[in-house]
């Protein structure tokens, strides 16, 4: 915690934070002007304001960082022959878009940057409440910089938990008896439908910790970091720490993580 | 009339600034479980603001609030307030939580006002007169089928010990929807379909406290509201169902299916 903080990526965090409020700027204004949907799937669907926002974080990334590679929700642009110490930016556009889609207020814009699978920098930002998450690795995560931390909560029976549902939920009913279970155990599970929204949240303590069997890379790499900033734990269901590569995901603080793992392990 | 929605609104305002002022030290506190106090504190305030203003206001009316219980319901003017929904999330800090302050007459919702603090989003609705956020007109959304809609739901303190505990209607809804939401306070998850921000928001065992305001948004904005047998609705009905009236049938269906 007490090394100098790189002064690379002390600057990276700061162009990420900008991009992230711009962007964030840019899909309230859909919201109050309008957009139009296409559907990628039966109910996996895209706006002109998830496009849009794409074309401003990976543009401005792209010009400031041209060797670095760029992994985003709508381009899903991977470079094979990426050398193995490549910086890879992860840039969630619009988290929750079918909340966006239905004007409802959880949806959030998450960027990240990695180096050898390591995190080194995390932005969340939820337009709507105004609130920028960050953190830095070794440098502990904030909210509107005041630091934030998971909370204390230490039994499910007295704990607020999140969760959501896979794309294919119609045909695999993936995830309802889980939700179910844990919905008898706790005080309640939450459904906001933005993942990265919720790993925010749990990094500041307003839940206390958040399930999901499959997410993509861009939705959890900068929750990672800001939940492991903030004194939690973001794993998968086999309790190995979550990469981007990891589909399940179980993010909590910390105190809880062994008790919902074998509650999931079921 | 419109001098009463005046004096409610304030009155949702206020108490929308005590649950802010509140909300602060929640959030400070890192053991959440230590936020109950702090919740049976705020609670009680704002109940005793909204019972003292109403009885003043209107000396002849029946107040029926959640820490007053639900005394007899059979007068000609009734009011139903409460004082904080979405008290869970409240004491985690969980930024969704609203106050709600509805008047019933002779049998019929005349006024509804639900106020979410944090949002700064007021909503309020007469009867025949349209329903309303921050002066802009509500409308549901135009949602034709389960498969586009976003719906929302909650499950009852009692589902342990409680059969009916929405779980087969949850797992039904959720394989059928485009996706499912729980927000954990049922009178924004109402307030959210009146304007179109959900499709439908569905839930056993409400209190009449919960669900009477918000009722009247959902039909002022041109949305449907009925038990789950699609019999009429009242806020002591065992079942809510809020739709955009275009889902109505089919989520009416989903949940009674075998």
């Amino acid at each position: 915690m007490s090394t100098t903080p790189d002064p690379f990526i002390t600057d990276a965090l700061a162009c990420a934070e900008s991009l992230a409020r711009e962007a964030g700027a840019l899909l309230m204004r859909y919201q109050r002007e309008g957009f139009t949907i296409d559907f990628k799937a039966a109910i996996d669907l895209v706006t002109t304001a998830d496009h849009a926002s794409e074309r401003l974080i990976v543009g401005a990334l792209g010009e400031r960082y041209p060797a670095h590679i760029i992994v985003s929700e709508e381009t899903r642009a991977v470079q094979i022959a990426a050398p193995p110490d490549a910086f890879v930016w992860y840039v969630d556009p619009v988290d929750g878009t079918t909340s966006f889609a239905h004007r409802y207020p959880f949806f959030a814009v998450s960027i990240a940057l990695y180096q050898t699978s390591q995190p080194l920098l995390g932005v969340i930002y939820d337009p709507s409440r105004d609130e920028l998450f960050g953190a830095q690795r070794g440098g502990g995560a904030s909210c509107n910089d005041e630091p934030i931390h998971v909370s204390t909560t230490r039994t499910l029976i007295e704990s607020l938990l999140t969760s959501g549902f896979p794309y294919g939920v119609h045909e695999s009913g993936d995830n309802i008896v889980e939700y179910q279970q844990l919905t008898l155990r706790t005080r309640g599970v939450r459904i906001s439908g933005a993942a990265a929204l919720d790993m925010a949240w749990v990094a500041c303590g307003r839940l206390d910790g958040y399930w999901e069997p499959v997410i993509a890379p861009w939705d959890g790499a900068a929750g990672a970091l800001i939940v492991r900033e903030a004194g939690g734990r973001m794993t998968n269901y086999m309790n190995d720490d979550w990469l981007p590569t990891t589909r399940p995901v179980i993010a909590t603080n910390g105190v809880l993580h062994e008790v919902l793992l074998e509650s999931l392990s079921v | 009339m419109s001098d009463s929605i005046a004096f409610i609104q304030s009155l949702a305002r206020e108490a929308g600034a005590l649950h802010l002022a509140r909300f602060r030290q929640v959030e400070r506190i890192e053991r959440k479980e230590h936020a109950t106090d702090l919740v049976t504190e705020v609670d009680r305030a704002v109940d005793d603001l909204i019972v003292n203003a109403l009885r003043r206001q209107f000396p002849s009316h029946r107040i029926i609030s959640e820490e007053g219980g639900a005394r007899a319901h059979d007068a000609d003017d009734v009011w139903f307030a409460d004082p904080l929904d979405g008290t869970t999330n409240y004491a985690h800090a969980y930024p969704v939580f609203a106050v709600a302050i509805g008047w019933q007459q002779r049998g019929q919702m005349v006024l509804g006002v639900v106020y979410d603090a944090i949002r700064d989003e007021l909503f309020s609705a007469e009867r025949g007169a349209g329903a309303f956020v921050n002066h802009v007109r509500l409308r549901v959304a135009e949602i034709a089928t389960l498969n586009r809609a976003l719906v929302s739901t909650g499950f009852h303190y009692d589902r342990l010990v409680n059969p009916e505990n929405n779980f087969a209607e949850f797992a039904r809804v959720t394989r059928r929807a485009q996706s499912v939401r729980r927000g954990g306070a049922a009178a924004l998850d109402l307030a959210y379909v009146a304007a179109g921000r959900l499709d439908a928001h569905w839930e056993r065992g409400l209190a009449p406290w919960d669900c009477a305001a918000a009722s009247l948004l959902v039909t002022e904005a041109g949305g449907r509201i009925t038990e789950r047998d699609a019999s009429a609705w009242s806020p002591f009905s065992r079942w809510t169902v809020a739709t955009n009236g275009m889902i109505h049938d089919e989520l009416l269906a989903t949940l009674n299916e075998a």
